[in-house]
């Protein structure tokens, strides 16, 4: 199930919210747990069992590690079993069929190739099993005694799809005690409509133009396409990402739970650096915690850093998909980080602000470009026609046609993706109202969103692959 | 000064909105679940998603979650309300259109035509040739503008593509030199596209771009088309809201008016038939339709397989057109001109097309098509798999080879032309043929003197002889000795020329000269070896001259070469035994026109090998076991072939029965003999799903649902798929022939 759908907003959500608010308190999580495996089975019915595996055997794991906690080699052993098996259950599903291909290429070019279906979420929730073995291990968060609040840790509806990839240790205290409230409930209400918004409004509206201009033939493409495509394609996945932990955030709020922010204005950036600071931040707080500190962090020689980076670097890629252009979009962003690193960035900072967005955009731009072609070829042709100066003169009605007939959406999205609205709406009415105006606003933006989603023609979800 | 709101009151405003949203929500949600579901979207001229109960297999593959997702979308309560919101912000929002239609200038709203399919196209143009191949029919052709090509000027600015443009160059290129009358309505339209020639809230044209379209097309046609002012007009309806409007609802949109053209004097009176589809009207209009949403269908009552529109215009003339709904507002001025129009639906008429021209006559045909629709499911492709069975083939002229006897019948419409030796036969004969002979008789003779009867010169009385389609001629006794052999063959070829020109179509049979004896050789200036020089230079005439060759002469000569003493008195008037042979010869030797026939002689066989299973079990247990609202018939191989597109090889065996195509119900049973001609099998069965789904979304809406869940199951060597609205009983009846459901 998808939130933007009306199936969800009121076949699901509408019941939930209800039944959960009539309950006492001490079956209010086993009734999430119960909504969360109607919701995920919903999609995808036979692999609801492999995430309840996932469940009982991390949960096991965990109680096994706090068990051994004095015995730090059999804690270690069950860690590194624990760990083997999570990587192995999304290896086997995720990158069997990439490995193999790449394996089966040099013995026979027309070998059959295994090819599985993605469980979804299966990449978010395999990250969140190990962040709690690896907590529990390390004493950063406590056990959970009741397989009833793991399964729900693991399975929560809101972000069990598409993250936040949120760590045990960030929501142990909520899981097993939050509180509710009329103020959360409207916030979370105001939250999950602005991501739903950006979701319905913004992401499937550009993505179609996207969706046209990504199925041309990229050989002789002019540069005034490629960039209205590249710009519709970095808007369309901020604000379908963005869009969905905003909603994934906001439904936790109406439940009691408070989930980690997970973008910050990411297109403001002015490095590469700060990108990824304000970009999928749980991701990069997992792999920092759990890979990149581990191998040392910082915290070893020069040399030693710069290959930890692009080894974390390339992993991250790879969790985005299974292709090789993934993993060059991890090693881009590698390279990048460890030039600006070591060497690019202060240089930077002296220069005009101005010119570190522009650089900053334009590293992202390019980077978009290796995410959204698995054909390298085509990623080359692609890149050729972004600075292909020679095209920009030429006349081409369509194109004109497209982007005046987008031209709004996009500086709408553009403003959007900048902290300028929000600003705005707090300056221009006074505090004593913006309540009340926000309220409208989200009543108004739900009809809206109803409206589009009934009479929806391209409605993906680009984050279903993950 | 603002003042920062107090926790108390942001508390309590909390509330307020919080128990706000959720009444709303849990208000529509009862709503939506209380409320009856909507069977068809009249805005939107679709059915809407019905919900199937849920089976443990739907469940388990997440068809009936699809199901259900689509359905509480489809059936969300104030579903119009929503679809208009949203339209109208795109507007607002700087779009150019919604759903594929543009917002144009002066509230047009223009469905934008795509998808330019060369290959689409190049399936029409061979369908057409396959036409133009049988030299049965005089075709026209005209692919009429929409209002994307005409109303360019009220489009969005750069929204216009010139694809009609384009497709008229490839059509025009593709059909050079193909017998075909291609018809330009385009510069009319342009010329006159400041008027009211589209709806602006429909795709289709209105009463008076139908006229234009009339007028170009009827005078392309060599008819004398009505002028503007013979007609009466007059508006039926002033508030049509069509298709374009119901994919994008503004809230400015301007509604339609409906009018019809009447002439003023000499007005025939009409009729409407739908055959097999059980509907008919008195006149040309469906006044019922104005009361519905699709006002459209105002005209002819809308789409149907087959609409024969019959006047009594009184020309006795019959057209038949293949067409899309833009003709069903043109089809009423013809109605003024043929006593009978035939149109064919080719998206739902399945049937032998051309057989049916034929059995009814119809030698003027006409495609009239929307440049949208030539470019996507004209299904003319249909036609041309039909028409190339009917190829016309070029008779072999010259000496006729020894056949089957025919009966007398045969010579019902024959006339024999000759002299005395013809005169002879005709006292002997019992075939019921005419006769022109006279004693004495010769070229000369039938070309320039008058018969006693009616003093018409023999030749023109034979030619204007209502009732005679082949001619027997025998001539040249009383004339190769005495004149030179060149002015005797010059003279029979006038002939010759002479008859075709009065009728173009008859057979003409050249018969030999007959034998004389050799007692009469020496008493008379005849020889036979003149007479064998003549029959050379006869059948080398007959040859060049599209006439058949009898050569008579081998039944009747002796072993010498003449013939036998006893035969004739006077060695050339045999007798009655000779007559006799003379007749049998005739009738074994004649000339079967392929072209005339209507069933193909060639038999198609799609399965030369046939496979090891029974089919015909399967499918007489599925129509046992199965509610079917009609009785499925099956088809033959050649319309497996273009209804399917599977050709020799593609499958080792296979029935398929089809419905009248009044409902979407359908059989298909395939045998293969591997899986991976088992995956192609089911491609083409799911891409015939599709396709029929094109046909039926706004034909019968109501059929749709059988086409949205269709069953398609699969074995180790079949390969099966069953349309109905039942699929827990066909999934019980394929689940004993060890069936898995795809």
């Amino acid at each position: 199930m998808v939130f933007s759908s009306i199936l969800f907003l009121f076949y699901f959500f509408v019941p939930v919210v209800i039944i959960y608010y009539l309950l006492p308190q001490k079956f209010k999580n086993a009734f999430l747990l119960i909504s969360s495996l109607i919701f995920y089975a919903w999609g995808e019915p036979k692999y609801i069992f492999l995430m309840l595996f996932s469940a009982v055997f991390n949960y096991a794991a965990g109680l096994y590690v706090h068990k051994f906690s004095n015995d730090e080699k059999m804690a270690k052993r069950i860690v590194i079993a624990a760990v083997v098996v999570n990587l192995g259950i999304l290896g086997v599903y995720k990158y069997t069929g990439f490995f193999l291909s790449g394996f089966m290429r040099f013995i026979s070019p027309d070998a059959k190739i295994l090819n599985l279906i993605l469980p979804i979420g299966i990449s978010f929730y395999t990250f969140q099993a190990l962040s709690y073995v690896i907590d529990v291990y390390r004493k950063d968060a406590p056990v959970q005694k009741s397989v009833v609040n793991f399964a729900l840790y693991l399975s929560m509806f809101p972000q069990l799809i598409a993250g936040p990839i949120v760590r045990y240790g960030d929501v142990a205290l909520q899981i097993d005690n939050r509180k509710e409230s009329f103020e959360k409930f409207s916030q979370g209400f105001i939250r999950f409509v602005v991501g739903l918004s950006k979701k319905v409004l913004i992401a499937n509206n550009i993505g179609a133009l996207w969706n046209m201009i990504s199925s041309f033939e990229y050989t002789g493409l002019s540069m005034g396409w490629a960039w209205l495509g590249i710009i519709a394609f970095s808007l369309q996945l901020y604000f379908d990402f963005s869009g969905y932990s905003d909603m994934a955030i906001g439904l936790g709020k109406m439940f009691g739970f408070d989930f980690i922010e997970n973008f910050n204005y990411p297109y403001i950036s002015k490095s590469a650096t700060e990108f990824w600071r304000r970009w999928h931040i749980s991701l990069g707080t997992w792999f920092r915690e759990y890979v990149y500190i581990p191998l040392g962090g910082n915290r070893v020689s020069k040399r030693h850093n710069m290959l930890n980076l692009l080894a974390v670097w390339s992993l991250t890629g790879l969790w985005h998909g299974a292709a090789w252009n993934f993993v060059l979009w991890g090693l881009f962003f590698g390279a990048i980080l460890i030039f600006e690193k070591n060497y690019f960035l202060e240089k930077l900072k002296k220069t005009p602000t101005f010119v570190q967005h522009i650089y900053a955009l334009l590293v992202v731009i390019i980077s978009w470009v290796m995410f959204a072609n698995d054909n390298t070829a085509n990623m080359f042709h692609y890149l050729k026609a972004l600075f292909d100066v020679t095209t920009l003169f030429t006349f081409d009605a369509q194109l004109l046609y497209n982007t005046l007939s987008y031209g709004v959406l996009i500086v709408i999205a553009i403003i959007a993706a900048t902290p300028l609205p929000k600003k705005l709406l707090n300056k221009c009415v006074g505090k004593r109202r913006a309540s009340v105006v926000k309220f409208i606003l989200a009543i108004l933006g739900l009809i809206i969103c109803i409206a589009y989603l009934i009479d929806d023609s391209y409605n993906p979800f680009l984050y279903f692959r993950f | 000064m603002t003042i920062n709101e107090t926790p108390q009151k942001v508390r309590k405003k909390s509330k307020v909105f919080s128990i706000t949203v959720m009444v709303i929500m849990t208000s529509l949600l009862l709503f939506n679940i209380l409320k009856r579901p909507t069977e068809f979207s009249q805005l939107e001229n679709r059915n809407l998603t019905q919900l199937n109960a849920p089976t443990f297999t739907t469940i388990f593959n997440g068809e009936f979650m699809d199901n259900f997702s689509n359905y509480v979308t489809d059936q969300f309560a104030f579903r119009d309300f929503f679809v208009g919101v949203k339209a109208n912000i795109e507007r607002i929002m700087g779009k150019k259109g919604n759903n594929g239609v543009h917002f144009g200038y002066d509230n047009y709203l223009i469905q934008r035509t795509q998808g330019y399919n060369q290959s689409e196209i190049d399936d029409n143009i061979n369908a057409i040739k396959a036409m133009a191949d049988t030299k049965r029919f005089n075709l026209s052709l005209s692919v009429v503008p929409s209002a994307f090509e005409v109303m360019q000027d009220k489009l969005p600015m750069n929204a216009y593509d010139n694809i009609y443009l384009r497709l008229m160059d490839s059509v025009n290129t593709g059909l050079e030199g193909v017998d075909v009358n291609i018809i330009d309505t385009h510069s009319t339209l342009m010329e006159a596209n400041n008027d009211y020639l589209y709806y602006r809230t429909d795709h289709h044209q209105t009463a008076l771009g139908s006229y234009y379209v009339y007028r170009d097309v009827a005078t392309g046609m060599k008819l004398s088309a009505y002028e503007y002012p013979a007609f009466e007009i007059k508006t039926v309806a002033t508030d049509f809201y069509g298709t374009t409007y119901s994919k994008a609802p503004l809230l400015n949109a301007k509604p339609d008016e409906i009018s019809v053209f009447k002439l003023k004097e000499n007005c025939p009176s009409y009729s409407v038939e739908c055959p097999g589809d059980e509907y008919s009207l008195n006149g040309l209009y469906d006044e019922e339709k104005l009361k519905e949403k699709d006002k459209y269908a105002y005209y002819l009552g809308g789409n149907h397989p087959l609409t024969v529109v019959k006047s009594d215009c009184g020309t006795g003339a019959k057209l038949a057109i293949f067409k899309d709904s833009y003709s069903h507002s043109v089809a009423p001025f013809f109605a003024n001109h043929y006593d009978e129009i035939h149109m064919i639906d080719l998206r739902y008429f399945t049937d032998d097309m051309v057989a049916y021209l034929l059995q009814n006559g119809i030698k003027d045909v006409l495609f009239l098509y929307s440049d949208d629709s030539f470019l996507s499911g004209s299904n003319l492709a249909k036609l041309g798999s039909f028409a190339s069975m009917y190829k016309y083939v070029e008779p072999t002229y010259g000496r006729v080879p020894e056949s089957e006897a025919v009966d007398a019948g045969f010579f019902a419409d024959a006339l024999f032309i000759g002299d005395s030796l013809t005169k002879g036969f005709r006292m002997c004969t019992d075939l019921p043929v005419k006769f022109l002979c006279w004693g004495g008789g010769g070229t000369t003779q039938v070309l320039s003197v008058p018969s006693k009867e009616d003093n018409v010169v023999i030749v023109d009385a034979a030619g204007a002889d209502p009732d005679v389609n082949k001619f027997y001629i025998m001539l040249g006794l009383n004339e190769i000795a005495i004149t030179d052999k060149a002015g005797y063959i010059e003279r029979y070829t006038k002939i010759i020329k002479k008859l075709r020109e009065a009728k173009p179509e008859c057979q003409i049979y050249i018969q030999s000269m007959l034998p004389i004896s050799r007692s009469c050789e020496a008493k008379t200036s005849l020889s036979m070896a003149d007479i064998n020089e003549a029959n050379r230079l006869l059948e080398k005439m007959a040859e060049e001259n599209q006439c058949f060759y009898l050569n008579i002469i081998e039944c009747i000569v002796g072993a010498d070469g003449y013939l036998p003493e006893g035969a004739a008195s006077d060695g050339i008037h045999f007798s009655a035994q000779y007559h006799a042979k003379w007749q049998n010869y005739l009738q074994t030797h004649t000339y079967m026109d392929p072209n005339s026939q209507i069933k193909p002689t060639v038999e198609f066989v799609l399965f030369p090998d046939g496979g090891e299973v029974d089919l015909l079990e399967i499918s007489d247990q599925l129509q046992n076991e199965v509610k079917f609202v009609e009785k499925l018939n099956p088809v033959s191989d050649r319309i497996i072939s273009s209804l399917y597109g599977i050709n020799e090889g593609d499958a080792v065996n296979g029935i398929v029965l089809t419905s009248s195509g009044a409902t979407a119900e359908e059989i298909a049973i395939f045998e293969v003999s591997s899986p991976q001609m088992a995956k192609a099998v089911k491609e083409k069965l799911y891409s015939r799903i599709e396709k029929k789904k094109g046909d039926f979304e706004n034909y019968i809406p109501k059929e749709m649902g059988k086409l949205n869940s269709p069953l398609v199951a699969y074995g180790d060597n079949l390969v099966v798929m069953c349309l109905s609205d039942y699929n827990d009983d066909v999934e019980k009846v394929l689940k004993e022939f060890d069936l898995k459901i795809d």
